[in-house]
């Protein structure tokens, strides 16, 4: 696969990623009501205080954040091909997969309890990760 | 070759251009499919929310229930469905309370029923304590302390759940072989089975569920809460007058 391609590859996992965040953001907003289901359990990960930060800025709305600022950043590499680009996208990736690892960390050993939006997203962005830095160390070792 | 390096630059100053473009349209376009999925989910939440009629009568209120407020005096009736374990009810208890606070006297009835769901190991137990400090006239403390310290005791062994309720029945002043062996009795069982079958015949399919005036209702925040509760008084009251 060309680097291309896996730019494009990356742009639809970010837009997964996107979709995936706004539905959780959405349901932090919206006037839909907590509840424990007799089928699929509670959302106690998404209402935990870590769901939010600082009081006031839920991770939901942070993760729309990380995938829109990803999704510009491949399509600059897609476009362009620029190694400087990648090196970003890839700095930005890992930040973000440092992030998803704290909140796998939190819902496995803190809350100990899991939601599945939470986990797609998890594996998202460390696909975004891998993908990114095979970009971006594929073409450093052709430019050195 | 001034004129040519000029001309190189001129292309690669349209070339950036022309890519500064392209992820702007790009940003722009992610935009407008977010904010198209948003409005979606939100009409859609929108029609959900007027379609929650679940017209079963729940708020027949039995001679046994347990409740807050004034019988003889009743304008509008909230009806609970709650499991002791589930966060969610937790996270709603002091919301009622406040409602309570200010709508008790204005005619609102509360009902509390246990609806204690099959993945919670500890809802059930947790009920039949409740109903058995009831038996006491605790029902509302033991309900508090339930919930209030729901987080320290929901996570711990069946064993010490029990230890937990007992201390928390020695705390409310409670006769205690009557508390325990009430706890065990047959009565306070089938009350909660009979809670647990009314539910589902209202069509609650989790917890909490509330019913005002007989209409499924679902809210996230007191002020909402206290927008609907205002709505049925009022209606009660001039339908009256």
């Amino acid at each position: 696969m060309n680097n291309k391609k896996l730019a494009g590859a990356l742009i639809i996992l970010g837009f997964l990623g996107l979709l995936d965040a706004s539905y959780l953001t959405f349901n932090h907003y919206s006037g839909e009501s907590l509840k424990c289901l007799v089928v699929s359990g509670c959302d106690v990960v998404t209402t935990s205080s870590y769901s939010v930060w600082f009081g006031f800025l839920p991770v939901a709305l942070l993760g729309v954040l990380f995938y829109f600022i990803t999704l510009l950043m491949a399509f600059l590499v897609y476009e362009t091909g620029s190694l400087q680009f990648k090196k970003i996208l890839f700095s930005w990736s890992v930040l973000g997969g440092l992030v998803a690892s704290w909140f796998l960390y939190v819902q496995a050993f803190l809350i100990e309890d899991y939601c599945s939006y939470c986990l797609i997203s998890f594996v998202l962005t460390m696909l975004i990760v891998l993908g990114s830095g095979f970009i971006y160390f594929k073409s450093n070792k052709i430019a050195s | 070759m001034m004129e040519k390096e000029t001309k190189q630059e001129r292309n690669e100053r349209k070339a950036r251009q022309r890519t500064v473009k392209k992820t702007i349209y790009f940003g722009l376009t992610l935009i407008a499919i977010l904010a198209f999925i948003f409005g979606l989910m939100w009409a859609s939440g929108v029609n959900k929310a007027s379609n929650n009629t679940g017209r079963v009568n729940v708020d027949a209120v039995m001679a046994d229930d347990q409740i807050i407020g004034d019988k003889d005096n009743v304008k509008a009736v909230l009806v609970e469905y709650s499991d002791f374990q589930c966060p969610a009810c937790a996270f709603y208890a002091p919301l009622v309370k406040e409602i309570l606070a200010e709508y008790e006297k204005a005619g609102l009835l509360f009902v509390y029923r246990h609806f204690p769901l099959t993945g919670h190991a500890h809802a059930l137990i947790a009920a039949k304590a409740a109903e058995a400090a009831g038996l006491q006239g605790q029902f509302w403390p033991m309900h508090d302390l339930i919930f209030q310290h729901q987080d320290v005791w929901a996570t711990q062994s069946s064993e010490k759940v029990r230890e937990i309720l007992l201390s928390y029945a020695t705390d409310l002043g409670l006769e205690m072989e009557k508390f325990v062996s009430d706890m065990n009795s047959k009565v306070i069982e089938e009350k909660i089975q009979r809670d647990l079958i009314s539910g589902r015949q209202s069509g609650v399919k989790g917890t909490p569920t509330f019913y005002l005036n007989d209409h499924e209702v679902s809210v996230r925040t007191l002020d909402q809460f206290k927008t609907l509760i205002e709505a049925a008084l009022n209606t009660a009251t001039s339908s009256k007058s």
